[in-house]
């Protein structure tokens, strides 16, 4: 059965992201669960050709912790989180705050062993370090992407603006958006040049 | 230009060969950077080889790649990952998941801490590397402990034995002595028995109140 995805949908410039999150259960898997699976497409305006990448957000039972007529409700949920995460993670990464994403990172996949608080065998080290690592490939793609569209964006407007400041403005209306629950889509290129900025 | 070396590990039905292998990378007609790439074979006898791999290093072209040396600086470089791969699967066997991680850390700077300023584009491609670093580990390292746990080690008599010596950190220890020799072949089996023995030497020395050195 396929339960309902989540996804939002954000532009600058020529560039727009489709983050897409899909709950899916483990058929036949005793104790049940299910992972959560994170799609991210980019499309640049005017080019036929798209990169899609998909990794594992992580593996959970929750959706099936209710009635199972709630299922796909609690699927759709999670789907809404992960999609929800992701864009928090992009919004740290494009405000250069490093610490933070590591941290948040760290929350998620448990990979950084601390003494007396958090003893990892070592192949759970390896595989939170393996989950954060494919995450990551995507947030760099997605990242880098963002980068580029930024300072194309300042060429092509011939703005005097640093590129900077854009890119940390783009990751605060990033972690904002991350926060909005019904928004499916946003436009982030920035309608007027100021010059002062 | 492309150079391979090649340690090999052998335990029970498992030969374990781990493939440095570094080479030129070429662009636009021109020799341009170099890249070194380690691959762990995994062959269970009677049974097809199958292999995972990850990018240890790439670059732009070392001044020594594109010289005379060439040769010798390539199979350096090669040897040199594959060691530390086998450090680091040393360090699994240990279940030494601090160690590994600074290890880690320490070879790809992935950990923001301490670190003035880190970049974001840096940061994630060096997360996003090591991830899949850590996942080939994982995959070698279930791999080798299913041969080691399938051999003679854990027949009831043997595992009586050198269970109270630590089965795992004994395993961890060799390939690490392995690494640091710099040998080309290892049979586990072997080395994992004189390594115990020597450890149950020395306990029973130093159980009789003797001091071992």
């Amino acid at each position: 059965m396929e339960y309902p995805c989540a996804e939002k949908c954000v532009k600058f410039g020529d560039l727009t992201i489709v983050v897409r999150a899909q709950w899916h259960r483990w058929p036949g898997s005793e104790p049940p669960g299910g992972t959560t699976e994170i799609t991210v497409t980019l499309m640049r305006d005017g080019m036929e050709t798209r990169i899609v990448k998909t990794a594992p957000f992580r593996k959970t039972d929750i959706p099936l912790r209710c009635l199972p007529h709630e299922t796909p409700r609690y699927a759709e949920a999670e789907a809404k989180r992960a999609v929800n995460v992701f864009l928090r993670w992009l919004g740290l990464a494009l405000t250069d705050d490093m610490w933070g994403l590591f941290m948040e990172l760290d929350d998620a996949y448990r990979f950084r062993p601390i003494e007396d608080l958090r003893e990892l065998t070592a192949l759970d080290f390896l595989s939170g370090l393996r989950d954060a690592g494919r995450i990551v490939e995507l947030l760099f793609i997605a990242f880098t992407h963002l980068l580029c569209a930024t300072h194309a964006w300042c060429l092509r407007n011939n703005a005097e603006v640093d590129a900077t400041a854009i890119r940390v403005r783009l990751g605060e209306w990033l972690l904002a958006f991350a926060e909005e629950n019904n928004a499916r889509f946003a436009d982030f290129t920035p309608k007027e040049v100021n010059a002062n900025a | 230009m492309r150079v391979k070396e090649r340690k090999v590990v052998k335990m029970g039905d498992l030969t374990l060969t781990i493939e440095g292998t570094w080479m030129t990378t070429w662009k636009d007609g021109m020799e341009r950077g170099e890249e070194t790439r380690v691959r762990a074979i995994v062959h269970w006898a009677g049974e097809k080889a199958w292999s995972v791999s990850y990018i240890a290093d790439e670059g732009t072209l070392s001044p020594y790649a594109g010289g005379e040396l060439a040769r010798q600086y390539g199979a350096a470089m090669a040897d040199r990952h594959a060691r530390q791969f086998l450090r680091w699967l040393g360090l699994c066997f240990k279940d030494d998941a601090s160690a590994l991680f600074n290890s880690l850390d320490s070879a790809y700077l992935f950990n923001p801490e301490y670190r003035q300023r880190p970049g974001a584009v840096d940061t994630c491609w060096r997360l996003a590397r090591v991830g899949v670093i850590a996942s080939t580990l994982a995959i070698t390292f279930n791999q080798l402990r299913a041969a080691v746990c399938k051999s003679f080690v854990f027949e009831a008599a043997n595992y009586k034995r050198y269970a109270p010596l630590g089965i795992f950190a004994i395993v961890g220890e060799c390939l690490r002595n392995f690494a640091n020799a710099g040998g080309k072949e290892l049979d586990l089996a072997a080395a994992f028995v004189e390594l115990a023995e020597q450890r149950l030497k020395e306990k029973e020395v130093s159980a009789d109140g003797v001091s071992v050195r």
